[in-house]
């Protein structure tokens, strides 16, 4: 199980600080959740599946202001003209992206794999054990995993 | 390029798209915007265009399906559609170039990607 976690940390890094660098221009750094607590920050939250090879639930957790930030350089607009409903979308796409990249990275050249819409969500506390954290820009995000069948994520990886 | 047709149900992902189209010189284009598949098809039925722009995976309607209602009308045939997807795989782009699909290209997309895959229609409207 560790060595799963060592590895899917390792990708998750990869794929994570790939997709913000080419979206936003915005480098990550890996710290523990104590570290990403203690900024208190409001947090936003979406899901996603990974409906094949097996089924697996991804979570990316943002704060509010980095998302906003990100929001304003990637759209040129004042924090006045952002809306809600933009932050939402910003962060389902970072996700789809993300989630895109990080199948693509843990499976075998040419496997197939089909991701879900985005969705919301509220869900404040982590209940997966591989929760991966993260600072940019002086703001905590994390990215959480959840298998239905971790055996049968192990024997398809890219090990 | 006069018309560029994009559909995504990400309005994130079309901003993108526009900017980096922008970027490699094709900001004089007029972007039309379709958050599906459905929408997309409706659009370029609606007045030609001179290529369509359409993520893989939407609501109503997903890329692949535009992508074949596009390949089976006799007006449509022609228009390159270049598909973008964060859910991509080889075995997946041999498929939609086996469709008609013009190119297939992997998110996250930026300005570089996108001039190479579009090079032969901008160099062939130069020629």
């Amino acid at each position: 199980m560790e060595e799963l976690t060592t590895f899917l940390h390792q990708k998750t890094t990869e794929v994570l600080e790939e997709t913000l660098e080419n979206m936003a221009f915005v480098s990550i750094e890996e710290c523990t959740s104590d570290e990403a607590l203690n900024l208190k920050q409001q947090m936003l939250g979406v899901n996603l599946l990974i409906t094949e090879p097996e089924l697996l639930e991804m979570r990316l957790n943002v704060s509010k202001e980095l998302l906003y930030q990100i929001a304003e350089t990637m759209y040129t607009m004042d924090r006045d003209e952002l809306n809600d409903q933009l932050i939402n979308d910003l962060l389902a796409e970072i996700l789809n992206t993300l989630a895109g990249r990080f199948m693509t990275e843990i499976l075998p050249p040419d496997s197939d794999f089909a991701l879900s819409i985005p969705e919301l969500s509220d869900e404040e506390e982590s209940t997966s054990e591989l929760t991966f954290n993260y600072i940019a820009e002086d703001f905590p995000l994390s990215v959480e995993i959840k298998a239905a069948e971790m055996d049968n994520l192990n024997s398809l990886l890219n090990t | 390029m006069k018309r560029i047709v994009i559909a995504d149900d990400s309005g994130t992902a079309r901003m993108m798209i526009c900017r980096c189209l922008e970027i490699i010189g094709l900001a004089d284009a007029e972007f039309a915007e379709a958050e599906n598949g459905k929408e997309g098809l409706k659009l370029v039925k609606q007045e030609p265009a001179d290529l369509l722009i359409s993520d893989l995976n939407m609501p109503i309607m997903d890329g692949e399906s535009l992508l074949k209602w596009v390949k089976a009308s006799p007006k449509l045939v022609d228009l390159p559609v270049l598909i973008i997807t964060s859910a991509g795989n080889q075995a997946k782009t041999d498929k939609l170039l086996e469709m008609g699909a013009f190119a297939v290209l992997n998110k996250p997309i930026n300005p570089a990607m996108l001039s190479e895959a579009l090079a032969p229609l901008i160099n062939s409207e130069d020629s």
